[in-house]
């Protein structure tokens, strides 16, 4: 399906730094992209049958209301010559099966980097039920700014959204456009694709060929094709794949990167070592050092008594001190880091520049790093080395295992942010490495302890301390960055925030966080809230009710999106996760002499492969204990992991409205 | 003098803590300047870094411009680090970058740019200077907000050139003018608190525009024969309504045309699409031509602009279309008639004859109602205005993915339950109310020794619809926008109830709210006619939403006598 390619050819990587004065225009584009050697400029399909659309959209019109359209063909067709210049035709066709599909189809967005490349719309025409054909004028295409670029096109320039409205579609209309691309400046040497047969929607027909030139080896593979759907044909250097009559794949929501679960065709013409290689001779030539640099390492490193603090002094410096900036230099950015004496100079970055910087330091420190490319956002193959990559880190060479360090991050205290777990990473060397994954951590790792110690006193005002405390991972880095991007007059607006969600009405007394300094990452993190709330017992006839204060916290703020993941009734993809986590609550509290416990909630435990909780509550005459605990302790789940945690996921919904009930002392 | 000592001393350790947030503003001026054939706008302004975020939040200049009519050049910049070392920016570090919105309507903004200046050797205690200039063509406006988050000491803002053919608009200041045609402000700290109002209603705010604008007939192409003869087809406004609205694709990529005048009717109708202006414009044509009543009025939503808001001047505020037909006003919103039958915020603007139009619709009212039994509960919801919007928003999606729509939001909304039946009414007929309602299976009692307590359900939809009020003082005013909420909760039993919530009321400003008893119904009602809450009225209702929101009202306790509690 078209749409992977392009964005594929917006992730695409860099070549080289190769900062020219500006975007070329569109005709100087087309000048280069219609002269490119061995390939075919019109490169086209042959035309499909209009009465064999008709007649499809004709048996399919009815019955598929629910969804917004049906796919009746999908085709693609790409030649690429010896440079790895290419040109990629693609045609589609959609019957529209409801006004959501009228909606989303009543406009055609073609989105291209002129830096790159260049794309233009071949037809567009709207088949009605009656057999007109309506052929959409062309010259109505209206350029714009694509969506959700703001600040983040570092890469892309060049970046063009063509829009052209297709007018009125209605319900029932076929609605059939071709565009071609032509990419005349690949991003590496090497040419690689993705091709998905299957869609949320019914495909009647997908296939996808392939110009190959005579030289080159194409490495490919199909995955998630267990029943066989998909056919394979090659004749000469063309390598043709297609499958028919495809049923639609759930679109869930959190849903792990599409290669879990997707039909789908990886081919590439390098291996990852391969790749590695070329990563690595790209990088390389940026990684010289100098004098400054190696007296800012010599310091950074004394006095540290082993070598994990000196790998994490180098790293913080990295992190902090160099500024991480959301533009490139120059127009056409390559993915070659800057040199790292540059970059040293400026005290200032992009992912690229800054992990060259760190690993260039760290091995001045005397440690083995490397240059890695990675993605937080997709995933990719062992066997297929398709370019997936839109992010740079670094890695060490640590006691015999991989460690990955994220300069970009500048307030995680683990090298390795909570959100890169089991990421895909290609670490560049010289004899070339295979594809990793980063490895996925313990719960623990992004723990939460929280405590709330307190007493009732007898005009019913409740008073105490809530501590949240973290050291590491995923609740260490929301706390900081919380309190890191706050003014300091505005951070006690945030602890009382926090106040009023856990203790409606309640009152901030005073307040620590520490480290004084939310980017001292040395120390763990620990906001202390002293609060108070008068009238707080719930007055319910003649029973009064205590709410734990922390009842909410294992779904609170920062706990929110683990549950909000978990809506659906049954999932037939997995689940994808931010990251695995452990909440810890404990809860204390004393009541005045004319109170005691009535009767307190059942104790409550659930344990599976992928979540755990206990509710459990202990009461004295004086006073009672609640203790809670949240595990999560998968990042990815399976649909029927899925359904057991789930339940669990309820009961907790359930369990934490749940109040202490109290009485009157000798009632 | 030891007092005015101590005085002294807790302002300036005041002054402190203040500059100690992300920096600080040491110099700044302003010049507008008349040209040939529009006016520039200079920019001069000398910052500290405070702190480390003070780095990041700081440490790039990024000024946005309108490619077809602005330019933007810098004429100096450099970073003075502590040490007094002088940096200049390099040419490489001032890039020209797409400014893309990440709304769908980011067509609109096809030409809008942002150059981005990106200080070298930003660090704690580093001052960086810059000084640019904003060129503007005739006719354009330029419009600042003069606060910042973070504290300047001074702002000087001058006039030169073709001073007369500027229109100079201050708001939320009245500056006095010296000799030389200079004014200096010390534009107080943006406080950033949630629920405040757009800056401009609070904040000193300076608007400079070379020109006037009216939508004006003259700018209105009038109908011709293709428009008439499709006027022909329909008796009635609805029939028109909706066949456009099937018929014509409204496009967010073209925005109201940038000299303020309609596409011709027939054109739009001819290619099949146009923007919000000229949809609505083309609906206007056809219904006038079927020789209805009707008046168009292009305006904006009050309640987001203050009353003395010069936006005479200001096109881009201009995204409102009204439209009257006999005696009732619609609100047509991106040309899309999903409102027509409905209502909406109220509207400011002119008609198409220049004449002030001023229309107070009916506010946006939701009435939910939940009657449960044990284990389910059915919720009912419908509304007007937004909330209806919201429910015909369903059509939208296509049918596969409701259920999992509303199973999202059963989870994240309500927080509990499994939704097992869903029902969507009227979401395509505009002249019904939508109406929402599902049936959600789940377990609303906790059970103790001798007592069950009951829950209300879906407490916390209707209270997501209220307010958040943080605990802090607000030192903003809020903008509380009219709505009218209702929420009836049914329950029936013959058990022995121990406890029901007691009546109550209050009023705050503009809002109403509290519980009402109907029989054995309970209902819950919050109703906003519109309007700015001063900080003290906050307070106020702040404690009275503190008790509305208690959880003593969400709970009803019972004994347990499972076999005589029936709902009905």
């Amino acid at each position: 399906m078209k749409y992977r390619v392009l964005s594929l050819l917006f992730l695409a990587l860099w070549v080289l730094i190769s900062a020219s004065s500006g975007v070329p225009t569109e005709k100087e584009v087309i000048g280069i992209v219609k002269s490119m050697e061995n390939l075919e400029s019109n490169l086209s399909l042959p035309p499909l049958d209009r009465s064999e659309l008709l007649s499809f959209a004709k048996k399919y019109r009815k019955g598929y209301g629910k969804f917004s359209h049906v796919v009746v063909v999908d085709r693609g067709m790409v030649q690429f010559n010896s440079k790895y210049q290419s040109v990629d035709y693609y045609e589609y066709a959609v019957l529209i099966t409801s006004d959501a599909g009228v909606s989303e189809f009543s406009e055609l967005k073609l989105g291209y980097d002129l830096n790159r490349s260049y794309g233009e719309i071949v037809f567009a025409r709207v088949l009605k039920p009656d057999g007109t054909v309506r052929e959409v004028d062309l010259s109505n295409v209206r350029e714009s700014n694509p969506v959700s670029e703001q600040q983040m096109n570092i890469f892309y320039r060049g970046e063009v959204l063509k829009t052209l409205s297709l007018g009125a579609v209605e319900v029932g209309d076929v609605v059939w456009y071709a565009i071609r691309y032509y990419v005349y400046d690949p991003p590496y040497p090497f040419y690689d694709t993705l091709w998905y047969f299957d869609s949320s929607v019914p495909v009647r027909v997908s296939e996808f060929s392939l110009k190959v030139p005579e030289e080159e080896v194409l490495h490919w593979k199909v995955v998630n094709d267990e029943e066989g759907k998909v056919e394979f044909k090659k004749v000469g250097s063309l390598y043709s794949w297609r499958a028919e009559s495809l049923s639609p794949i759930p679109d869930e929501p959190h849903a792990p990167p599409p290669i879990h679960y997707r039909r789908m065709l990886l081919a590439s013409t390098v291996d990852w070592r391969g790749f590695s290689r070329l990563e690595y001779q790209l990088t390389e030539p940026s990684m010289k050092t100098d004098e400054a640099i190696k007296k800012e390492v010599e310091r950074l490193v004394e006095g540290k008594e082993n070598d994990w603090d000196k790998i994490l002094a180098i790293f913080y410096y990295n992190a902090q001190k160099v500024r991480y900036l959301g533009v490139s230099h120059g127009e056409k950015e390559g993915f070659a880091p800057h040199p790292v004496t540059l970059t040293f100079h400026n005290q200032y970055g992009v992912c690229k520049d800054k992990a060259a910087l760190l690993v260039a330091m760290l091995r001045e420190a005397g440690f083995e790093a490397y240059n890695v490319l990675t993605t937080y956002d997709d995933d990719s193959d062992p066997d297929v080395a398709v370019d997936v990559f839109n992010h740079q880190i670094a890695a060490l060479r640590w006691k015999g295992e991989w460690v990955y360090l994220d300069a970009t991050d500048s307030l995680t205290k683990n090298p390795q942010p909570f959100y890169a777990d089991g990421c895909p990473v290609l670490i560049a060397t010289e004899e070339g490495e295979d594809l990793h994954w980063t490895p996925i951590r313990d719960p623990r790792s992004n723990g939460l302890r929280v405590s709330f110690k307190g007493r009732v006193e007898p005009d019913g005002k409740l008073k105490g301390t809530i501590t949240f405390y973290a050291d590491g991972g995923y609740h260490d880095a929301i706390f900081r960055y919380a309190f890191f991007y706050r003014r300091p007059e505005d951070r006690r607006k945030f602890v009382e925030q926090i106040v009023s969600a856990l203790l409606k009405g309640g009152r901030v007394i005073s307040y620590t966080f520490s480290p004084e300094r939310p980017e001292n990452l040395w120390e763990p993190v620990r906001l202390t809230i002293n609060v108070e709330k008068d009238d707080y017992l719930l007055h319910l006839g003649e029973l009064y009710g205590y709410k734990p204060v922390l009842a909410h916290i294992p779904s609170f703020w920062t706990m929110r999106s683990f549950f909000s993941a978990f809506a659906l009734k049954r999932r037939e993809i997995p689940l994808a996760l931010t990251c695995t986590t452990e909440v810890d609550v404990d809860e204390e509290v004393q009541l005045p002499q004319g109170l005691e416990v009535f009767q307190i909630p059942p104790d409550r435990t659930f344990n599976s492969d992928s979540l755990v909780y206990k509710f459990l509550y202990s009461g004295e005459d004086s006073g009672f204990k609640m203790r809670t605990q949240v595990i999560f302790r998968k990042k990815e789940l399976s649909p029927d992991e899925y359904a057991e945690a789930r339940s669990g996921v309820k009961e907790i919904s359930v369990k934490e409205r749940q109040v202490v009930l109290l009485r009157r002392r000798g009632k | 003098m030891k007092t005015i000592g101590k005085v002294t001393f807790l302002f300036l350790c005041l002054l402190a803590l203040v500059s100690s947030s992300y920096g600080k503003v040491l110099n700044s001026r302003i010049d507008v300047v008349g040209t040939e054939n529009g006016f520039d706008v200079v920019v001069e302004r000398e910052v500290v870094i405070n702190s480390p975020a003070g780095k990041e939040v700081l440490g790039d200049l990024k000024v946005v411009y309108w490619k077809a009519r602005e330019s933007v050049d810098v004429l100096e910049a450099w970073t003075e680090t502590p040490s007094g070392k002088v940096v200049k920016v390099g040419e490489e570090e001032i890039n020209d970058v797409i400014y893309g919105p990440y709304t769908d309507a980011a067509g609109v903004y096809g030409e809008v740019r942002m150059l981005v200046v990106s200080f070298p050797s930003v660090e704690i205690g580093a001052k960086l200077h810059y000084k640019y200039v904003h060129h503007f063509s005739s006719p354009s406006t330029y419009t600042v907000v003069l606060s910042d988050k973070i504290p300047q000491e001074r702002l000087k803002v001058c006039f030169k050139g073709k001073k007369g053919a500027l229109k100079v608009t201050w708001l939320n200041a009245s500056p006095k003018y010296d000799g030389e045609g200079c004014v200096v402000l010390t534009p107080p700290v943006i406080e950033d608190e949630t629920e405040a109002p757009p800056t401009y209603f609070v904040y000193p705010v300076l608007q400079v525009s070379d020109f006037s604008f009216s939508p004006g007939s003259t700018k209105a192409p009038p109908p011709g024969e293709e428009v008439r003869s499709l006027a022909k087809r329909f008796s009635a406004p609805a029939e028109a309504v909706t066949w456009i609205e099937k018929h014509v694709h409204t496009v967010k990529w073209e925005f109201f045309r940038q000299d303020f005048r309609f596409s011709s009717p027939d054109e739009v109708l001819r290619r099949g699409f146009g923007s919000p202006a000229d949809v609505a414009y083309l609906v206007y044509s056809v219904l006038k031509c079927m020789g209805k009543d009707v008046s168009l009025a292009v305006g904006y939503h009050p309640l987001r602009f203050p009353d003395d808001y010069p936006v005479e001047s200001d096109g881009s505020v201009w995204n409102v279309f009204a439209l009257r037909c006999g005696d009732d006003w619609f609100l047509l919103r991106e040309g899309r008639t999903q409102y027509p039958y409905s209502y909406g915020p109220p509207f400011k603007g002119y008609d198409l004859e220049g004449r002030r139009v001023e229309v107070s619709f009916k506010t946006d009212s939701l009435v939910a109602e939940i009657k449960g039994g044990r284990g389910k509960y059915e919720y009912v919801e419908r509304g007007t205005g937004d909330f209806d919007a919201r429910i015909r928003g369903f059509g939208d999606l296509p049918r596969k993915d409701w259920e999992k729509f509303l199973s999202g939001a059963v989870k994240s909304v309500f927080g509990e339950g499994d939704l097992v039946r869903y029902e969507l009414r009227n979401i395509e007929d505009p002249q019904k109310p939508a109406e929402l309602r599902f049936t959600v299976k789940t377990d609303l009692t906790d059970e103790y020794e001798s007592v069950e307590v009951l829950h209300v359900p879906f407490n916390s939809r209707f209270f997501g619809e209220l307010p958040y009020l943080p605990s802090f003082e607000r030192k903003e005013p809020m903008l509380l926008e009219p709505v009218e909420l209702k929420y009836v909760v049914r329950m029936r039993g013959t058990g022995r109830t121990l406890y029901v919530p007691e009546p109550f009321k209050a009023e705050v400003g503009c809002v109403r709210l509290g519980m009402e008893r109907d029989g054995r119904d309970l209902v819950y009602y919050y109703k906003v006619d519109g309007c700015l809450l001063t900080p003290e009225e906050v307070k106020k209702l702040k404690k009275e939403l503190d008790f509305f929101k208690k959880d003593e009202h969400f709970l009803l306790l019972f004994k347990m006598r499972k076999e005589v509690f029936v709902y009905e």
